[in-house]
């Protein structure tokens, strides 16, 4: 997968050469576009948390976007403009006056949020950019507006359509969806801001490659249509899964150990997703050859609207509650069957989490807290320590290589708060606990029980990683939190579960 | 290390000069020189030829290697293995002389760092002078260093000894000198004595790391009375148990305050492995007490680690005798000692680059994981590389608990037309071939054998076996030598062979 720059919004400051301030009132192709009514910028304050230190967040930084007014009284942005935001403030092109505004929707998956203004007064002459019917082709003209750095005021730059792709979105850093990408110059501040065809919107604008020249990318219409569906009945639920790997069947050896027809295409099944639709439905080794009746290549391409797309793609425009019907062989047998595309809670998934609390529990100055996407991400480089390491095998293998079936969540020893209590313990930091006091630990959740066991004063803490087990004593690890919290400034215990510890 | 591995640079000889006088001066002369250093130290040059650890079919360009040796004993010339390591051609040069005479390998000891060598000309061996071994060292020894500088001659620098290190392989000390040095192997001499060979040089600390003459001269003794045994070892991963509430837990503290070390693991398929168990205190080993850190009172050397006790004063084949606390009882435990090969881990190091062995029918290449493969591919291995192979390298005691098994990967594939569809896995782990499950290189060519070929191989993680034609495989594998230029398909060492 190729890597790409994390979100456009917070880059350095730079003047960039190719920077565009066009005569704007006297562009034909944008005759009906009133930028006053339609385009908005949006600041915003951020505050991350701080995932090495759970108990307090990152200090808090300005940011600024871009959007669009849609329908009913609404505005469209990135989720990656207004995530972690604290406070959010909107101003319409050629207004002076800044509006506090407030998150209505947000889809971290497809890097999209709608917006809305409570004070009334904000809406007054503005006038919703309507979207397009369809998707322009290569080739075809696009603009794109936006408030990115070089200056305070709006800005348009024009380029053709250069791609339409698969890409992943920085932004959640796992999920891959269509992506438009565009010569026209989108740079840190465009984020969220429209990409326009023949006066309607084709796109948003949301990020870019670093070190790449006249190529950035923004969410084009079908993800747009299908957030905006989703969030019709009142809450966004994201992109239904199959939960499926699979490998093509361009090899004739493997064709005929499957029994494949020479008409057939089709991709074999590798592996399910323990937590998706598939698992239970369709097995390893089942030939998938048709989605809704378009026929799957050996290569899992299936040809949509003239073109040739990979198969997902007709996964990527379904919602939560709607079904697929599959075609497939099963030990030589045809068999078609509809699957109902349900939503999944994937305890699994290493997906970068925002606005969300982390959850943490100290004993004896030890922090344990779950291995997520936004605790690699802090760790960085440090993961290519050996003691380390681990976290990076399991963020992408605790499903493949069966470590999901031990646990719900993995626990790790993620910080030691010095102490005279824990002054042996360093060489545990990292590990993922397996048992305390002889209760298995699934989730972070079983924590406050475990240690309320202890035998003979001691706490034992057994580890995945070693044999080697952390003993603390019981009396004195508590004793020594009282201090630990006042000497660390730390407000709580614990905070699991949406409670915070005394 | 590599420092010693290339040819001084001109200016540096000046430096060294420099640096010489300013040793005469500073510190005490040491006299006693070995009367006849012309004769016993010996400039080893030898020729190398490693192999690319991702093709093992292919060699690497032949390079030239340069030790010191010191004759010792028997008129063999002892210096340190990684300089004689893949060697084509190892020849001797004599101080003050350009003549360089064919010399061949004895025995050579990677895990020891120690190789003997023997001058294949009689009559020059006759000329050679043998140096006594040093039988003791201690902290605070002074001691000489003779370096052979570039025209054949010596310099002599003063040192001391600041540690006596074990370690699981051989007595090291480290020497603080203001020599500076550039040649591994070269010589430290207690008195008249040989004290060890320099292993490597920090020229930022001015100190060498010296391989005692103690673990040489057992070398030597093993190294001739063949099949040669190696350095003996327990199999055991111990660390110190300081922590008091873990003290408590074990029990520990009943046996005394200091005393006693944490088993926190054993090797599998070693002596400890049936012996000892995690959580055991070893008290005492060998009839000697170990504190908690794990050092006892040597009567040569002082306080050093206990694996002295396993590497410097048993063989393979003996057992040690072990006191042990387990679940708060006092035991005593015989761990019978033997020498663990590197190749025997699950993931070897391949320290020595030996050839890997390999199969690449059908383009698929399969071999073992070793470490020597994941450092090929440069300073950011552990982060580009899948990091399920490097987890198991990192962790490899944590997969098996048995011995003889090894990681069987799917390094990668050479396309062809056979393996369509295949082209872009690589570094996926081997669960089984042709259906039978494979827990090393040599079952896979074992059911190669029994099943008259490759036919198909399963991937850890994956529900479908990747599927090859059987027809076509002769002709495919013609193809595939022939275009990727692989002079053999396979490659499978020789077992009867122990070297």
């Amino acid at each position: 997968m190729k890597k790409l720059s994390k979100s456009i919004l917070h880059s350095a400051f730079s003047i960039l050469p190719f920077f565009l301030l066009g005569p704007l009132a006297s562009d034909k192709a944008l005759a009906a576009v009133d930028f006053q009514a339609s385009i908005v910028k949006i600041y915003v304050t951020i505050q991350r948390e701080d995932y090495k230190m759970p108990w307090q967040a990152e200090a808090p930084h300005p940011g600024n976007g871009s959007g669009f007014i849609i329908q009913k009284r609404r505005m469209l942005t990135n989720a990656h403009v207004v995530s972690d935001a604290r406070f959010i403030e909107i101003q319409r092109e050629g207004d002076p006056r800044r509006y506090q505004a407030q998150v209505l929707f947000i889809g971290h998956d497809c890097d999209l949020a709608v917006l809305t203004v409570p004070d009334p007064s904000f809406f007054e002459g503005t006038k919703p950019l309507p979207l397009g019917a369809s998707l322009p082709k290569l080739n075809d003209e696009v603009v794109a507006l936006g408030y990115p750095i070089g200056g305070e005021r709006i800005s348009l730059t024009r380029g053709v359509v250069s791609r339409l792709d698969y890409t992943l979105y920085t932004h959640s850093g796992v999920d891959a969806h269509l992506a438009m990408q565009v010569d026209a110059a989108i740079n840190p501040g465009n984020s969220g801001g429209p990409v326009l065809y023949q006066n309607t919107v084709v796109g948003v604008a949301f990020q870019g490659i670093a070190g790449a020249q006249s190529l950035g990318y923004a969410i084009p219409l079908p993800v747009i249509q299908h957030f905006l569906k989703d969030i019709e009945d009142g809450s966004y639920d994201g992109y239904p899964e199959l939960g499926l790997t699979t490998l093509d069947t361009r090899n004739p050896a493997l064709r005929r150990s499957l029994s494949l027809a020479e008409t057939d295409g089709g991709v074999v099944v590798t592996r399910i997703d323990p937590f998706e639709n598939a698992i239970g439905k369709l097995a390893e080794g089942d030939v998938l050859l048709a989605i809704d009746d378009f026929p799957i290549a050996d290569d899992g391409t299936i040809v949509f609207n003239g073109q040739t797309v990979e198969f997902n793609e007709l996964i990527e425009r379904k919602q939560y509650g709607e079904s697929v019907r599959l075609k497939i062989l099963r030990h030589g047998e045809k068999k078609n069957f509809s699957l109902p595309l349900l939503k999944c809670s994937d305890p699994y998934l290493y997906r970068h989490e925002y606005n969300i609390r982390p959850e943490y529990f100290i004993c004896g100055g030890l922090v344990f807290t779950p291995l997520n996407m936004n605790w690699l991400a802090q760790t960085g480089k440090e993961l290519a320590d050996p003691a380390r390491q681990h976290l990076l095998y399991y963020s992408q293998y605790v499903k493949i290589d069966g470590f999901h079936t031990n646990q719900n969540q993995l626990v790790l020893l993620g910080e030691r708060l010095a102490h005279r209590v824990n002054t042996y313990d360093s060489k545990f930091l990292y590990k993922t606990v397996a048992e305390i006091n002889g209760l298995p630990i699934r989730q972070m959740s079983d924590l406050p029980r475990a240690f309320a066991a202890p035998s003979n004063n001691l706490h034992v803490i057994r580890f995945n990683e070693t044999a080697d087990c952390l003993v603390l004593e019981a009396r004195e690890a508590q004793a020594a939190d009282r201090e630990i919290r006042r000497k660390y400034n730390i407000p709580g215990a614990y905070y699991l579960s949406g409670e915070a510890g005394p | 290390m590599k420092r010693f591995l290339i040819t001084r640079p001109f200016g540096a000889y000046h430096y060294a000069v420099i640096l010489f006088l300013f040793t005469t001066l500073v510190l005490p002369a040491v006299e006693n020189l070995p009367p006849e250093a012309d004769a016993s130290i010996v400039e080893v040059i030898a020729t190398c030829q490693d192999f690319d650890a991702q093709l093992p079919w292919r060699n690497k360009r032949p390079l030239v290697r340069a030790s010191l040796g010191v004759v010792v004993e028997g008129r063999q010339i002892m210096t340190i293995e990684n300089v004689v390591r893949n060697q084509t051609l190892v020849e001797i040069r004599r101080a003050k002389s350009g003549v360089k005479l064919e010399a061949g390998v004895l025995e050579a000891d990677e895990q020891l760092n120690a190789a003997l060598l023997e001058p294949a000309d009689e009559n020059a061996r006759r000329q050679l002078k043998s140096v006594p071994f040093a039988e003791k060292g201690k902290r605070d020894d002074l001691v000489t260093i003779l370096k052979m500088d570039e025209s054949g001659q010596f310099q002599r620098g003063a040192g001391r000894v600041v540690e006596t290190i074990s370690s699981p392989q051989g007595l090291l000390f480290k020497v603080l000198t203001d020599l500076s040095v550039e040649k591994a192997g070269t010589p430290v001499f207690t008195g008249d004595k040989l004290a060890g060979l320099v292993l490597n040089y920090d020229k930022g600390a001015q100190s060498c790391l010296v391989l005692s003459a103690a673990s040489l001269k057992k070398f030597q003794a093993a190294a001739n009375a063949p099949p040669y045994a190696g350095s003996a070892a327990a199999g055991l991963i111990w660390e110190p148990l300081l922590d008091p509430a873990k003290r408590k837990y074990l029990g520990a503290d009943a046996a005394g305050r200091n005393a006693g070390v944490l088993v926190v693991n054993t090797v599998p398929g070693s002596g400890a492995a049936g012996a000892l168990q995690p959580e055991d205190v070893i008290l005492e080993w060998d009839g000697y007490q170990l504190d908690e850190l794990g050092f006892y009172a040597d009567p040569d050397f002082g306080r050093i680690l206990f694996s002295y006790l396993i590497a410097g004063r048993r063989r393979p084949g003996e057992k040690a005798a072990v006191t042990i606390l387990r679940q708060h009882e006092k035991l005593t435990r015989e761990v019978p000692l033997k020498r663990l090969m590197d190749r025997e881990r699950i993931v070897p190091e391949n320290t020595l680059g030996a050839q890997a062995e390999y199969l690449a029918e059908g383009g698929l290449i399969l071999r073992e994981l070793t470490g020597d493969y994941l450092f090929s591919f440069g300073g950011d291995w552990v982060m580009q590389l899948n990091p399920r192979l490097v987890y198991y390298y990192f962790n490899p005691w944590e997969f098996s608990r048995k011995a003889g098994e090894h990681i069987v990967i799917l390094a990668r594939v050479l396309p062809d037309q056979i393996n369509i569809g295949y082209h872009e896995l690589r570094d996926e782990i081997v669960t089984a071939v042709n259906g039978r499950p494979i827990h090393n290189l040599a079952e896979v060519f074992a059911a190669l054998e029994q099943d008259g070929g490759l036919k198909r191989i399963s991937l850890k993680g994956y529900g479908v076996d990747l599927v090859l034609d059987e027809n076509e495989m002769p002709a495919a594998n013609r193809r595939i030598a022939a275009n990727y230029r692989i002079p053999s398909l396979r490659y499978q060492r020789d077992r009867s062979n122990k070297k």
